[in-house]
C-alpha cells in the first residue's frame, strides 16, 4: 500500500471517529502530557479532598490526649 | 556548679502547657497545616493504596499521628516531607500483607526496561472519567519504589534531595531510577487504553 492511501485511510479513520463521538454525544478533549509527573499532576489536580476527612479529625482530636513534652525538656531549658 | 546552673527544677520550668486538641486545631494552627498539605498527602495515600475509603482512613490517621507527634518535629526536614513520611509509613504497613499475599511483579528493574515503550516521549490521553482508574492500574503495575519515585517527584515542593530522603538514597539514584519509572509507566500505561 503506498503512503498517500494509507495516511488518507488514517485521516478517513479519524474522521469516522470524530463524528461517531460528535453523533454519540461523548465528545472528549485530548491533552498531552510531556513527563508522567506531568500527567500525575494533573491526575491529582482532579481528585477531591474528601470534606468528610477534616470533620472526622476534628472529633478525633478532641480525644487525643495532649501531647506531654519529654521529660528532660522539663528538667533542662531547652 | 555551670553544668547544675542550666538544671532548674520542674516546677520552675513548667513549659507553656500543651494546647488541648480542642484548642489545637485553631490556636497551634494545625487546622492550617491541614489545610495546606491534606490534598498532597490524600493524593499519595488514594495512588499507594488505590482505594479511595483506605485513603480516607489513611489520610485521617496520618493527620492524628501528626498531632500527636507535632512536638517531636524539629523542622530538620520540611513539614511535607515530614507528613510524607507518615504516609509512605502508613500505606506501607497496611499493604503489607496485601503485597505478600498478591504481589506479582517483584521482579529485577531490567525486566521494566525490556518492557518499556521504546518511544519514551509524550503522553497523549483523552480526558475521561476513567483516566484516574488507568493511572492506578499503570501504577499498580509498577515495582512500589518507582510508583513511590513518581508519585513524589510529581509533588513539585519535594526536590529530589528530599525524595531520596523519603526513599532512603541518593539524589543521583532517584534521578536514575526515576528514568526507568517513567518509562515503565508509559508502558503499563499504553496497555489500559
Amino acid at each position: 500500500m503506498d503512503p498517500n492511501s494509507r495516511k488518507l485511510q488514517r485521516q478517513t479513520q479519524e474522521e469516522i471517529e470524530a463524528v461517531q463521538e460528535v453523533t454519540s454525544g461523548q465528545v472528549q478533549s485530548s491533552r498531552t502530557f510531556e513527563e508522567v509527573e506531568d500527567l500525575l499532576r494533573y491526575d491529582a489536580s482532579r481528585v477531591t479532598l474528601p470534606a468528610a476527612i477534616e470533620t472526622r479529625l476534628q472529633e478525633s482530636l478532641a480525644s487525643v490526649p495532649p501531647a506531654r513534652r519529654p521529660w528532660w525538656t522539663r528538667i533542662f531549658r531547652r | 556548679m555551670a553544668a547544675a546552673s542550666c538544671i532548674v527544677s520542674p516546677v520552675d520550668t513548667e513549659p507553656n502547657p500543651a494546647p488541648t486538641p480542642a484548642s489545637a486545631w485553631a490556636s497551634v494552627g494545625f487546622g492550617a497545616v491541614y489545610r495546606e498539605h491534606a490534598q498532597p498527602v490524600y493524593y499519595l495515600a488514594l495512588r499507594m493504596l488505590g482505594d479511595p475509603v483506605e485513603a480516607q482512613d489513611a489520610t485521617h490517621d496520618v493527620f492524628v499521628k501528626a498531632f500527636e507527634h507535632l512536638q517531636a518535629f524539629r523542622g530538620e526536614s520540611g513539614l511535607r516531607t515530614w507528613l510524607y513520611r507518615i504516609t509512605i509509613n502508613h500505606c506501607q504497613n497496611l499493604r503489607k500483607a496485601w503485597y505478600r499475599r498478591t504481589m506479582v511483579n517483584n521482579v529485577e528493574p531490567a525486566f521494566w526496561d525490556l518492557q518499556a515503550s521504546p518511544a519514551e516521549g509524550t503522553l497523549r490521553v483523552v480526558e475521561s472519567a476513567e483516566l484516574g482508574t488507568r493511572i492506578q492500574q499503570a501504577l499498580d503495575n509498577l515495582p512500589e519504589e518507582y510508583r513511590l519515585l513518581l508519585l513524589l517527584v510529581a509533588d513539585e515542593e519535594l526536590t529530589y534531595e528530599q525524595i531520596g530522603e523519603l526513599t532512603t538514597q541518593s539524589a543521583d539514584a532517584v534521578r536514575g531510577k526515576l528514568y526507568r519509572a517513567r518509562k515503565a509507566f508509559a508502558a503499563c500505561f499504553q496497555k489500559t487504553a
